[in-house]
Order: C-alpha cells, then structure tokens, then sequence
C-alpha cells in the first residue's frame, strides 16, 4: 500500500514536534510493509528526492514566496505543494491514500482528494481555538475554517487523544463515529543510554547538590510557562536546593525572565533558549522532575519522553496529558492553570523518594508497551485498511480508461 | 513555373505560422471537445469585464460544438448547475471565511478543484482550462499540473497596473502568482497590444505564446477557438521532475 503524506515539516526542517511525528511514523510504516511517501516544504536548497530508509521524502523549494501573513504564505505554498504533489502522484501511480498532517497543508490535501479521486485521511495534531484559547481574529477564523474544512473533506479524521477526538467533534460538528484515536509513539531506545555526556550537561545547568526541575516547549500562554514562574517562590521555600531550568523560546519568555528577576530567583532559575537535540535528550535524563504545566495539549510528547528517560513526571491534569498519567502510578497530575497546585505536585517528587521510584519504573514500562512506533504504525494501519476497504466498495472512483 | 508554385508554397506557410494555422488544424478543432472556463464573476453576477467576455466566449465555443462548461463563484448559487445559452455554469462558494482576496482566490481553490475533477470524471476527459484573471489562476495552477492538460490564462490587467509602485506582501504575492500562470500556461490571451508589452515587460513569458485577442472583433470566438486548436496540436504532456530527481539521486 502506497500512502501519501503530505506535511509542512520533515527532518532536517523541524519546526515542532510535527516533522518528528511524520518521521517516527513512516519510518515504522515501512517496517510495517506500508510504502510512504512524503511530500514537503522545503528552504535554503534543500529540495529534491531522498530515499530515507524506505521513505520516499520529495522536499519541493518554499523559499521566496512573498506573502502579506503566514496564513497566506501557507496557502501559496499549498498551491506549490499540490503541484508538485499531483506529480509524484502520477510518477508513483497506484497511491492508496493521502495522509495529511494539519491544516498548513489542507488545500493542497483536498484538491488532490477530488482530482485524483483517493481517500484523504487527516491527523489533526491540535486546533486552532485550542492554541490561542479561542478564535478572536480574521486570521485565526480563517485557519479555523480550513481546519473544519478538512475534517469536513476527509474520510477518516486521526486525533491523538480522547480529548483531541472531543475537541475535534465539538468544534466542528464531527460525528463521533468518524474520529479515531491513534496516540503518539516514542523510541524508548533513544532515551535508554547514557552516551557518556550526561554529567557535562548536567553541570552545564545546575551544581552537584541541586535537584533540576526541567520544563521544555514553547513559551506561550497554552504551554504555561508562566504557571512554572509562579510556582517557583513556593518550590523554593520548601527545596531550596531546586533549579529550574527552562528551555525553549517563545513570546512570553522575556515576560517570565523579568517576573523571576523581580522575585529575586534569577540565579535560581535558568532560560536556556532553544536547546539541541543531544542537549535536550542529557537534561531530560539528568533532571529531578519535568514538568508539563499546559494549559492547552492535545497529546503531551515531552511528557512520554521524561517517562522514557526515567524521570518523574508533573503534568497539568489537561487535554492529552490527563489520558498519559495515571495520578500516583505513572506521575503526578496537578491542576492546569495553578501555580501553587503544581508547586506541590513538584514537592511531592523532589522530597519523597519513595514515590519517585514508583513512579519511574511504572512509567517507562508503560510507555515501552504502548507507546512503541510500531504500536502507533499498526494502529495507523487499521485506520487505512478501513478506508482501503470502505473505498472499495464505493462509487467515488475516477473514471475509467482515465491514465494517470 | 514549379519553381513559382513552391515560393508561393512556402509564402503561404508562412503566413499561415503566422497566423497559426496548419492544415492539421481543422483535425484538431474537431478534436477539441470539452473545455473549462473558470472564472470569479458570470453573468448574472457581473463586476468587471470579465463576466461579459466569458459569456461571450462560452456562447461562441458552444456555437462552433465544442462542450462547455464554464466554473464560476456565486455565493448565492453555490452548489447549482445551470445551462445558459447551451452552455453548463457550475456555481461555486468558498465556505472559509477569507479575510483578503489572496486567501480568499486560494481557499476558493480547493471547491473549484473539486467541481473540476467531478466535470474530469463525469465526461471522461476535459480537453484544456482556460482561466481569467489572477484570482482563478492558482486552480487553474493547480489544475494543469494535476490533470495533464494544457492551460490558456486570460490577463485583465496586471497587479502591476492596479497598485504601482507598491510592494507590500501582498501585491507581491499576486505579482507572482501572476508569474507562475504566465509560466505555466500554454497560451495567454490579452485584449490589447498594450497589456501584451506590459506583460511581457513583467513577467516575460515567451512572447509566441501572447495573443492579442480583441473580444470587439466577429472573428474573437473563432480566433479563440483556432488558438486552443493550435494548444491542443503543439501540447506535450510534462515530464514528472520527481522522476528525473529520482534518477539523479
């Protein structure tokens, strides 16, 4: 089975955790006989065709296209991809289904639904009203009703929570029946070594006797960096020893510094800005606690990577992160939006060794046995074996003697 | 007397490249069975020129036999077929709430492919897309590619010509998307000598490939009609890059 997916991001370009997701996912689509093909946008001279590991990666130029926003760059670079797009279709000429992934490439996704007459199937990785906590300008509208538009167009629509699948329903009107959950994965043997540069990190961040409390995400309001800032006075009253350690960017960061700074915490808490990958993977390792403090998310990725890394887990008892942990078993849930509900969620982990452990060895067989890639692949799978046979038996076809 | 017989020969072949027209052409006007017209405004729905002149032109396809079928945005007949003066206008709404006439011309893409392709598979092939005017040219893009058919893109005016002098991300953006249909097209009708040089001073396109034709003229329909005739004989179906980027690597 030949899928197409089409997305804004695949490594080397990363912007989120999108192109990782696409990544991971192919990548086991292969091992699961499935044979992907990717299609996306591309800069700085990096387009053309790479065979990665069985994935086929067509990266078509997005460089240089003028436009008076980033919703219209997005749909001009739509009208690119679905060009190039419908020719990769005709190359590969029995393309099963088309896999789109969020509402950056839904125009591109729908018009080659109907022109070529394939299945569409699309992963809503999260929602507009979601991100920005409603829909309040021209921009967002617009990008809600491309998202609607979507889910409208799409065969079978792929959510990675319950929460997502409520969401999705709620928002635009979707019958329950047409949503399926499909949750994240996570290579746990990424996470499992220690490569030897663990302890440089760890003192790149923190002295020998503090206890490191990692944050990771973008800073803004749906993450709730600022929740973190406002729990970090009571942490600290009772754990001097705590540091925070924030990493990653956002238009709330210099807001954050400042409120800490006016607390008088700045030697105690630390904004890394955008951190690399062997970085990232060290302090996930290294740290006492990593807290997911969001007000908004639809799964909660960093949350199975701390899990992987066996570190305990504070999470918002929100969106996908509720479905994650189990409070007490696998990490602790703390209110979402509620600085001092997380400050004693963090406590609870630094103080009470006993409950770290359990939580630790829960936590990373949990996310062994059901967050595999290979798990999420066989579930994607089921969804498209579904469509392949519902297609199958339908009329909407192309017309015959029609080449492509 | 032979030697006489063969310069006027070759006289008249030449104005006949002039003018475009071969022997074969009558074959391939016979050929020429199903066209598409895509445009933002048909009558009755009527701003610019632009409604006017498609009605005419779709009238004067279904005069010479030729299939017609033309895509137009109407809010308020969204959905509807119709048939005015033997030819189909199929009614298209944009149900994504735009907020400029860019997202606006692109979210309207997405419907106007989908009543395309149902026109594509319904009769079984679609001989060329003709659009008017930038809004329509991102399906007509989109189109071309998709479907493998010759696209002839008529040019109002120029964006340009609307806000001189102004470069901001959006006029920008509509000068080239403007670009890529002047690219993609295989022949692009202008009304006037005038918009021809300024096409070609913008975009610079090959200039066999501009046609100044004047809609005032009897002749227009037919000229038109002969111009698609000699698309339809000149088009070679592209090559995939993707399988040449395959190769490559």
């Amino acid at each position: 089975m030949k899928v197409l997916h089409l997305t804004s991001e695949y490594p080397p370009h990363k912007v989120g955790g999108l192109g990782t997701h696409v990544e991971e996912l192919t990548r086991a689509q292969v091992k699961a006989g499935i044979e992907p093909i990717v299609v996306v946008c591309a800069f700085s001279g990096n387009q053309g065709y790479e065979n990665v590991n069985g994935v086929h990666v067509f990266r078509f130029d997005a460089d240089n296209i003028p436009a008076e926003d980033f919703p219209s760059w997005a749909l001009q670079m739509n009208v690119l991809m679905q060009k190039h797009a419908s020719q990769v279709i005709e190359e590969f000429k029995d393309v099963s289904l088309i896999h789109a992934h969020d509402w950056l490439v839904a125009t591109a996704a729908v018009g080659l639904k109907h022109i070529f007459r394939i299945p569409l199937i699309s992963t809503i990785h999260s929602l507009e009203e979601g991100r920005r906590g409603g829909i309040y300008e021209d921009r967002q509208a617009l990008i809600h009703d491309i998202e609607r538009k979507m889910v409208y167009e799409s065969w079978r629509v792929i959510v990675c929570s319950n929460f997502m699948k409520q969401s999705v329903c709620s928002a635009f009107s979707t019958p329950w029946e047409k949503v399926d959950v499909v949750v994240n994965g996570v290579d746990v043997s990424k996470y499992s070594s220690d490569s030897g540069h663990y302890s440089e990190v760890r003192g790149r961040f923190a002295l020998a006797h503090e206890k490191i409390v990692f944050f990771v995400g973008r800073h803004v309001w749906e993450k709730g960096v600022d929740v973190l800032v406002g729990a970090v006075q009571s942490v600290l009253s009772e754990v001097p020893d705590a540091k925070f350690v924030i990493a990653g960017e956002g238009y709330m960061t210099d807001k954050c510094k400042a409120l800490v700074w006016q607390m008088g915490f700045g030697d105690k808490v630390l904004f890394t800005g955008y951190t690399d990958d062997k970085t990232l993977d060290a302090l996930l390792h290294v740290s006492d606690v990593v807290v997911i403090p969001s007000r908004y998310e639809p799964f909660g990725i960093v949350a199975l990577e701390g899990m992987a890394s066996h570190t305990p887990v504070v999470v918002a008892d929100t969106g996908g992160l509720s479905e994650i942990v189990q409070h007490e078993v696998n990490g602790l849930k703390v209110w979402s939006g509620h600085s001092e509900s997380l400050a004693i969620g963090i406590k609870r982990v630094l103080v009470d060794g006993g409950l770290k452990d359990s939580i630790v060895n829960n936590a990373y067989g949990n996310v062994r046995d059901m967050y595999s890639w290979e798990n999420v692949a066989g579930m994607t799978k089921g969804v498209y074996d579904r469509v392949v046979d519902e297609y199958n038996c339908a009329d909407w076809k192309p017309s015959p003697g029609l080449m492509w | 007397m032979s030697g006489l017989n063969q310069a006027n020969q070759k006289i008249i072949e030449k104005i006949l490249k002039q003018l475009r027209i071969s022997p074969t052409d009558v074959a391939y006007e016979r050929k020429l069975k199903n066209v598409v017209l895509i445009t933002a405004e048909y009558l009755p729905r009527d701003i610019t020129q632009v409604s006017l002149q498609c009605k005419n032109l779709a009238e004067g396809l279904v005069q010479r036999g030729i299939n017609t079928h033309v895509v137009s945005f109407d809010p308020w007949k969204a959905g509807q077929t119709t048939n005015i003066g033997g030819a189909e206008i199929h009614y298209v709404g944009n149900s994504v709430k735009s907020y400029s006439p860019l997202t606006w011309a692109i979210t309207l893409n997405m419907e106007i492919g989908r009543v395309v392709a149902d026109i594509y598979h319904s009769e079984g092939n679609i001989d060329l897309i003709h659009t008017h005017e930038w809004q329509m040219f991102p399906a007509g893009i989109t189109l071309q590619s998709a479907l493998r058919k010759p696209l002839i893109s008529s040019y109002y005016t120029l964006q340009e010509q609307r806000t001189p002098g102004v470069n901001n991300g959006f006029t920008e953006a509509v000068k080239q998307i403007e670009w890529r249909a002047s690219q993609a097209s295989s022949s692009i009708h202008v009304n006037e000598e005038w918009m021809k040089s300024a096409l070609l001073q913008f975009y610079s396109p090959s200039e066999s490939k501009v046609n100044v034709l004047k809609p005032e003229t009897p002749s227009w329909a037919k000229d038109v009609v002969r111009d698609y005739s000699w698309v339809l004989k000149n088009w070679d179906v592209p090559v995939g890059v993707s399988e040449k980027e395959k190769r490559d690597d």
